[in-house]
């Protein structure tokens, strides 16, 4: 492996890490322990990269990312331009606070306008479950999620078990408490797959108005009540709850969630001694977690956000590889 | 290949060697039915043709055409999407001699101007009989009762409001009473919006991420309506029909003694909300796919007799309002050419007789609006519908008679097919073999 970036051209990936074919990125569901680990593997070697001094490899010169957001976001979308941009991708971007939904342009007529000026892949976010799905039987370039509705945050969920697997090694048996609004949570989701697939033992916990139906289907341990999940976890994730569930009847106040559900020290110590505390943001302090363990030394939270760069370089670049773009040089 | 014949007028036809399906006697053995001057002129074994046409049809039933319970036809307003002309076709070629259309267009059917238009419209094409709903109330807004009297004078045949919610009980019961001195039924869509989703609740939709509407949204209605029934001493029928809860109901309360029939739709005999892994919006319903305890609840209910009817749920979209997001996507698919392919599907899986099938499509929607029965008999007007049940065809733009193509069978294989429909002794459907 070369030591310095800029020397590499044209070359794969840092490393002869396992190839992963992925033609799309839609959802952890869809991948195999394996894949995810290859992913893992690869996205190790990219955070080695984002180490050094010149932050930057050559292998997607050429390849133009767009990034279709269609929702409001700016950590995951920032995370995915800056991936883009360390493996030497063009960027461009589109972002549109409303959907079809408000009777303006379709996010078909859209995609495939935006297609016409020749992305090689797009990342879409969408506040609609199923729309990247939609937009890969429309256009014909490789498609990532950047997040679905309440269905999955793939990447997000790549990155929480790249985040987990440097603090705890393998996942394998591992129990991981899973914490908050889980009905309106993709994040959740794809951390159920994924973590699932890595062979942790993986219990959600919230209030009951915020536990889906069939929840357990998906292969994880559902509670009521936060203790449970929290006696003798290796790792908790606490979601982020939204303020407007209030107006929808699912909790009472943000008070009174904090008392029963929010992450406190004391809470704290139900689970294993050191267990990491990992959070998705944007954080509610004070509401699904205590200032005191956000800011905690058990805390992972900007570890996560800078694994995430890694992450989405791994799976840029394995979508690039998989539709032939990698190593472009022309 | 096989083409769809021009109509022609009032031909003397001699179908030859079908099985005749009659509702007090059942399934036939094959015999010969001679049609003439538009009514049924003799039944026998080997009648000679006698200068009439003759139509092969061993293997074939013979019976009364179909009648539908509630399609959407658009006209007025949306006939981009369907018009009374196109979907009198798409309902011959379906083999439905008469179906109701809802009170859903724009504007909507709430006064008896809007009945006597869709029934002057679907008269001057006469290719089928078109049965108007009545609005429940004005502008399908669930406030102020529609004009009811009016519109039944004017010939609507009963009263609902499509697939908008009553969310008040006491204009329920002021619907079902008054409806009652016109002697028409009122068509209950069951749904509680405030549990409304755009999906069936559980782990379907905790897996796809996509709103979910439990099973009790549609049961608690279902248990509303039936007391509101029993106190009003009105008829009431459930349009759509999709928990195992609301089979139960119904059948608990029709030993009461509660004057209420049901229908279902062949999708919510065939598919559960697994199908819509694919996120495919063809399958989104108002009244959404549910579990297979669900789907077998309904087929238990239609073979028991609680569930009386299959309706085809017809419901044209333009593509714009199926190419987008599942949650944007306008529910319904269109319906009336597949019905019966579908459901001889279920008779081929064991899950109903033909006998059963038949009922379901013929006679119990004649019971359901009070029509005279099905019977096929000498000196009966020739409206009738031959069927094949296991010819393969698909539904494309060569075949749909529709103006929109929003199904999930577009394009695939089906098995069973109406092969000729008479209306009054009129052919207004025929697919000929080359």
């Amino acid at each position: 492996m070369p030591t310095d970036a800029v020397t590499q051209t044209g070359s794969p990936p840092p490393t002869a890490a396992p190839r992963v074919a992925l033609r799309h990125l839609l959802g952890l569901e869809d991948l195999s322990g394996d894949q995810i680990t290859g992913i893992l593997d690869l996205a190790a070697q990219m955070k080695a990269v984002n180490a050094r001094r010149i932050k930057k490899l050559p292998t997607l010169r050429g390849v133009t990312v767009l990034t279709l957001f269609v929702e409001p976001s700016t950590r995951t979308r920032m995370s995915f331009e800056l991936a883009a941009k360390r493996l030497s991708a063009d960027v461009m971007s589109f972002s549109a606070a409303t959907s079809s939904l408000s009777k303006g342009e379709t996010l078909i007529d859209t995609a495939k306008n935006l297609e016409a000026m020749g992305p090689d892949l797009i990342v879409i976010r969408h506040g609609a479950a199923g729309a990247p799905r939609l937009l890969t039987q429309h256009v014909g370039c490789g498609v990532v999620s950047g997040g679905d509705g309440f269905h999955e945050h793939p990447t997000q969920g790549l990155l929480d078990a790249f985040t987990l697997r440097e603090k705890l090694g393998s996942l394998a048996g591992r129990k991981i408490a899973i914490v908050g609004d889980i009905l309106h949570s993709r994040v959740a989701r794809s951390n159920i797959w994924g973590l699932g697939k890595l062979g942790a033992d993986v219990h959600v916990a919230g209030p009951a108005t915020m536990l889906p139906a069939g929840i357990e289907d998906m292969g994880c341990t559902a509670h009521a009540r936060v203790e449970p999940a929290l006696e003798g976890a290796d790792a908790v994730m606490m979601l982020r709850v939204q303020r407007e569930r209030m107006d929808g009847g699912f909790f009472p106040s943000a008070h009174e969630f904090h008392r029963f559900f929010g992450l406190d020290e004391e809470r704290l110590k139900l689970c294993k001694p050191g267990a990491p505390v990992l959070h998705p943001g944007p954080m509610n302090r004070g509401v699904e977690i205590a200032p005191e363990v956000a800011d905690g030394p058990q805390s992972v939270i900007l570890e996560q956000v800078e694994n995430g760069v890694a992450v989405r370089m791994a799976v840029l670049y394995l979508v690039a590889a998989t539709h032939g773009l990698d190593g472009r040089v022309d | 290949m096989l083409l769809t014949a021009a109509p022609t007028n009032l031909p003397a036809l001699l179908i030859a060697g079908a099985r005749i399906y009659d509702p007090a006697r059942g399934l036939s053995d094959p015999i010969d039915v001679r049609v003439r001057q538009g009514h049924i002129a003799e039944i026998g074994a080997d009648l000679p043709d006698d200068g009439c046409e003759v139509v092969a049809a061993v293997g074939q039933v013979l019976c009364a055409g179909f009648v539908d319970l509630l399609a959407c036809a658009r006209e007025p307003g949306d006939e981009h999407e369907e018009d009374l002309c196109s979907l009198s076709d798409a309902a011959a070629a379906g083999g439905y001699v008469a179906v109701v259309v809802g009170p859903d267009t724009r504007p909507s059917n709430d006064d008896h101007a809007v009945t006597e238009l869709i029934l002057r419209r679907a008269r001057e094409y006469g290719r089928c009989e078109v049965l108007p709903q009545g609005a429940l109330s004005h502008r399908l807004q669930g406030q102020q009762l529609a004009p009811i009297g009016e519109m039944a004078e004017a010939g609507a045949v009963c009263f609902g409001d499509a697939d908008r919610p009553v969310t008040s009980a006491r204009l329920m019961r002021r619907a079902l009473e008054y409806a009652r001195s016109f002697h028409r039924p009122i068509f209950s869509h069951p749904m509680d919006p405030s549990l409304g989703g755009v999906m069936h609740e559980g782990a379907w939709s905790t897996r796809l991420g996509l709103r979910g509407s439990p099973a009790a949204a549609e049961a608690i209605i279902v248990a509303r309506d039936l007391m509101l029934a029993q106190l009003a001493r009105a008829q009431l029928h459930f349009i759509r029909l999709t928990t195992r809860r609301s089979v139960e109901l119904v059948r608990e309360a029709r030993r009461h003694g509660v004057a209420v029939t049901a229908s279902v739709t062949p999708w919510h005999l065939t598919y559960t909300a697994e199908a819509l892994r694919t996120y495919d919006p063809n399958l989104k319903f108002s009244q959404p796919l549910r579990d297979e305890a669900d789907r077998l609840a309904l087929l238990e209910g239609l073979r028991d007799g609680t569930i009386d009817a299959v309706c085809s749920d017809h419901a044209p979209e333009n593509v714009a309002d199926k190419c987008v997001e599942f949650d944007a996507a306008e529910p319904g698919a269109i319906g009336l050419q597949t019905v019966w392919p579908v459901l001889m599907d279920r008779v081929r899986a064991a899950e109903l007789t033909l006998e059963q099938a038949l009922h379901a499509l013929v006679e119990a929607p004649r019971r359901v609006l009070s029509l005279p029965s099905a019977s096929v008999s000498v000196g009966r007007a020739a409206s009738l519908a031959l069927l094949d049940l296991d010819a393969t065809w698909r539904l494309d733009a060569a075949t749909s008679r529709s103006r929109s193509r929003n199904t999930v069978l577009w394009g695939r294989e089906l098995r069973g097919r109406a092969v000729l429909t008479l209306l009054r002794g009129r052919i207004v459907h025929r697919v000929l073999a080359d």
